[in-house]
């Protein structure tokens, strides 16, 4: 292993915030609005236990991403985007048409859409490039994240998807907790719980797929799991956990892009999913809710 | 002439079959009625339909001559503790506030009115002092207080509960129990799925006997003999001699 | 048709080795599977072949060597720290089983990543072949791996068939009647962790999930028993191994992707028109609607 902290690390770590560099510039913006946005839709699945959810969706982005390079042509950024979304979506969708029926298992879904989507983004992306070896550059950066990489409009795009998704979970907050928290009740006072739901597939994938190029493919569900999960053990209300969840979506996500600037070798995506680990750890163990105030593992109940 | 709560002819089935089959019953204000039935009889299902959370195959519910999604509306629904995520980061005050969202809608500002309603149901059932706990900190007789709460909050006609007694303790059943009452004699509705044979004819006016179809309803020293029992459980119960009845159902 | 199907086997040793690669992993992937989707725990199989990877590499970093059987070593034990993490955390009251199955793999998978880039430069590991698999120009130490491997996992569950189906079925049962049901557990999930690894060069580790859970979901739509139902696993694995493999040679694509979409059509052929899937349950729904209602205008159906 090379030096950690070495000058060298000292002199990159001054020039990161020096911000000389658009795309450091860019790269940092893009985590910060990845962790807000991923940990605010990623505390509705947690909660609602559909955590892996995001794993699959995140993996079934791929074949939509490659059929839409070979209906449009080009490397055209809002089509390959499109295409992802609408493969993400029906992903979603089809976990939940294999989960209720008869003979299947909930798990077991995730798990088929999960291999099996990604599985035909791996063929489409070696056929068309002629190749059985599916190792080709830019399937890095898919996989693993590359916030770097992000351009100025695709910014924007995470930006104004970010800023639709946040105020969306703000305004139908109460529709959303509820419906959540108990869905029977909420559809006996008029909740339309299956609009909410598909309202909460959507913005999956929308967040996932404006994601996927900082975070990557196999890293997206940490994003919307860890964050979100380490709040839970801060605060005992929603509105705390979507608050500290966005901010330690946030902190990893900055951490994460520094951490990548700094060291050759470390992309965006592992870095910040390492910081939310972090995080959550610390969570776990300090916070109110967490161990150390709860030993034994069984939460405190108060007597009859 | 109109009831306060109406069902005709309810069918509701889960893909392999119906567990509630052809279900019809109608109550009138103050009733006070208890749902009976073995393991698998429909109950849950039955009141998840009359609260608009299942659909129903066929059949109607009126409520005071309204149907459709008006008269689901009015009907307000406790449910099993068990079905419940006690590690949902809620408070108890923010459950029992869940109550006026009926009311207030998805962006509308609670009011003088709906904070004192909260207020006060949180009183009625006892559990003032935890207001500000997270639910998992609960007891469990504690926990169905708060959803009993919720309902009171939310000042529906029709009451349904689903099996709100099981594993609480002593103190809270009564409370429970008279809270109930006291809803029954103020004219509301209540319907309560009841686990506990023992009890249901001291708690209840009239009692609805189930096992997918409607065995027999009416009030409860008619309906509660062992001939009709026996009937519903369908052999898992022991009559004694005297006409008192040995409950071994599960 | 000659030339398709007979034709491959003269273009050199690479097609024997190649089918061979990925039969050999198919069958126990697929026997493992089958008890898995019974324990509901496809997800966890799905984070111990993502957690391989950091096995692979830990070993390589402590002891230098990438022979087989220390790579085997390796992803065994980061796999039961893994699977005993995930379980710790799973019994933390605000943390529900799917999250901690998130949390523990993503953060585990993103140190692997950061591993691998940082401190392991040799071609050794190259992340894609780990990830996706090359059994079309597969080395001989994966096949003596996998040759291994399959037979000892195989002849493992015969072994212990009586074991691993009781405990499946009704874990307190098999406990009462004295089968050491958390040696069984771990001891299914040291065999998930070693065949992943020893598939990584036929299927790489994201698509070893497939041949596990797919298999066992297409088994449940067609068997009523659970020795046909691992017979039947092993058959949809196998076939879609093969298949797989010529799809491969003939559209000139990525070997792992293709296995993974022919075992996805055979899972859905299954699930709609299985006795217990989509058409068969529609079918059976008409016949009963019919009988119910005799005065209906159309005849009842007949189903033969």
């Amino acid at each position: 292993m090379q030096g950690f902290f070495t000058s060298e690390t000292f002199a990159r770590a001054v020039e990161f915030f020096s911000f000389q560099y658009s795309f450091t510039v860019y790269a940092l913006l893009a985590s910060i609005l990845v962790g807000a946005v991923c940990a605010v839709v990623g505390a509705f699945l947690v909660l609602r236990g559909m955590s892996l959810l995001g794993d699959a969706v995140g993996h079934a982005t791929l074949p939509g991403v490659c059929a839409a390079f070979v209906i449009v042509g080009a490397k055209e950024m809002g089509a390959l985007m499109i295409g992802a979304l609408v493969s993400a979506f029906i992903a979603a969708l089809l976990v939940g048409a294999i989960s209720d029926k008869p003979r299947t298992r909930p798990d077991a879904a995730i798990g088929i859409i999960l291999s099996v989507f990604f599985g035909i983004g791996i063929l489409m992306l070696s056929y068309i490039q002629n190749s059985p070896t599916a190792a080709q550059a830019g399937l890095d950066s898919f996989l693993f994240g590359n916030a770097a990489a992000v351009s100025r409009e695709q910014l924007y795009l995470l930006a104004g998807v970010s800023v639709v998704l946040i105020s969306g979970v703000a305004i139908f907050f109460r529709y959303l907790a509820v419906a959540t928290f108990d869905p029977v009740f909420a559809r006996s006072i008029g909740i339309p719980t299956r609009v909410v739901h598909y309202g909460l597939l959507g913005a999956l994938s929308l967040a996932v797929v404006v994601s996927v190029q900082a975070v990557g493919v196999v890293l997206v569900a940490a994003m919307l799991i860890i964050p979100p999960s380490s709040a839970l053990f801060l605060t005992k209300r929603l509105p705390g956990v979507l608050l500290i969840g966005a901010l330690l979506g946030v902190l990893s996500g900055a951490l994460g892009a520094f951490a990548s600037y700094l060291w050759e070798g470390v992309a965006t995506g592992p870095a910040m999913v390492l910081c939310a680990g972090f995080f959550f750890g610390v969570a776990l163990l300090f916070g109110p809710r967490g161990m150390f105030k709860d030993r034994g593992g069984r939460r405190v109940r108060l007597a009859d | 002439m109109t009831y306060a709560l109406e069902v005709k002819g309810l069918s509701v089935s889960y893909g392999r079959g119906p567990v509630v089959n052809k279900m019809s019953f109608a109550l009138d204000k103050g009733d006070l009625v208890g749902i009976v039935g073995p393991n698998g009889a429909g109950k849950s299902s039955l009141i998840k339909a009359m609260v608009g959370a299942l659909t129903p195959d066929e059949g109607s519910i009126r409520v005071g001559g309204d149907s459709g999604k008006k008269a689901t509306r009015r009907i307000t629904y406790v449910p099993q503790r068990g079905e419940v995520d006690w590690d949902f980061p809620v408070t108890v005050e923010d459950v029992v506030t869940q109550g006026r969202y009926g009311k207030v809608g998805l962006l509308g500002r609670f009011g003088a009115e709906d904070r004192r309603l909260i207020a006060e149901a949180i009183d009625l059932v006892g559990i003032g002092e935890l207001k500000s706990r997270q639910i998992g900190e609960l007891s469990g007789g504690q926990q169905q207080r708060v959803f009993l709460a919720r309902a009171l909050a939310q000042q529906g006609d029709i009451y349904l509960l689903d099996e709100p007694l099981v594993g609480v303790d002593a103190a809270t059943e009564s409370a429970i129990v008279e809270v109930l009452r006291n809803l029954g004699d103020g004219g509301k509705t209540v319907m309560v799925v009841h686990h506990d044979l023992s009890t249901a004819r001291e708690y209840f006016d009239k009692i609805l006997l189930m096992n997918k179809d409607r065995i027999a309803f009416g009030p409860v020293d008619e309906v509660f003999t062992p001939q009709l029992l026996q009937k519903t459980y369908g052999g898992r119960l022991t009559v004694l001699g005297s006409g008192s009845v040995a409950v071994m159902a599960d | 048709m000659y030339d398709l199907l007979i034709e491959p086997w003269s273009w050199g040793a690479w097609m024997w080795r190649a089918m061979l690669a990925s039969v050999l992993a198919a069958i126990p992937l697929a026997v493992l599977g089958v008890f898995l989707y019974l324990r509901r725990m496809s997800l966890i199989a799905d984070a111990l072949s993502h957690v391989a990877l950091l096995g692979i590499v830990v070993a390589f970093l402590v002891t230098g060597s990438m022979e087989g059987p220390v790579m085997l070593a390796g992803a065994a034990a980061v796999g039961l720290v893994a699977a005993i993490s995930i379980e710790a955390l799973a019994r933390r009251p605000n943390v529900r089983s799917d999250a901690a199955i998130g949390i523990v793999f993503t953060v585990l998978f993103a140190a692997g990543i950061i591993l691998i880039s940082t401190s392991v430069h040799d071609a050794h590991i190259d992340t894609q072949c780990v990830l996706f698999g090359n059994p079309l120009a597969i080395s001989n130490r994966a096949l003596w791996m996998l040759g291994g491997v399959a037979p000892a996992v195989v002849l493992g569950v015969i072994i212990f068939y009586r074991w691993l189906s009781v405990s499946s079925f009704d874990p307190i049962l098999a406990a009462s009647i004295g089968i050491p049901v958390t040696l069984v557990h771990y001891g299914l999930m040291t065999a998930v962790s070693l065949t992943t690894v020893a598939s990584f060069e036929s299927v790489g580790s994201i698509l070893a999930i497939a041949l596990m859970i797919v298999p066992a979901a297409t088994a449940h739509l067609l068997a009523n028993r659970l020795s046909t139902m691992l017979m039947v696993a092993v058959a949809h694995a196998v076939l879609s191994a093969v298949l797989g493999v010529y799809v491969s040679i003939w559209i000139n694509a990525s070997t792992a992707g293709a296995i993974v979409v022919v075992g996805g059509a055979l899972y859905a052929l299954a699930f709609l028109f299985a006795p217990h899937g989509v058409l068969g349950r529609m079918i059976r729904r008409r016949a009963h609607r019919a009988q119910t209602r005799p005065e209906s205008s159309t005849p009842p159906q007949q189903i033969g």
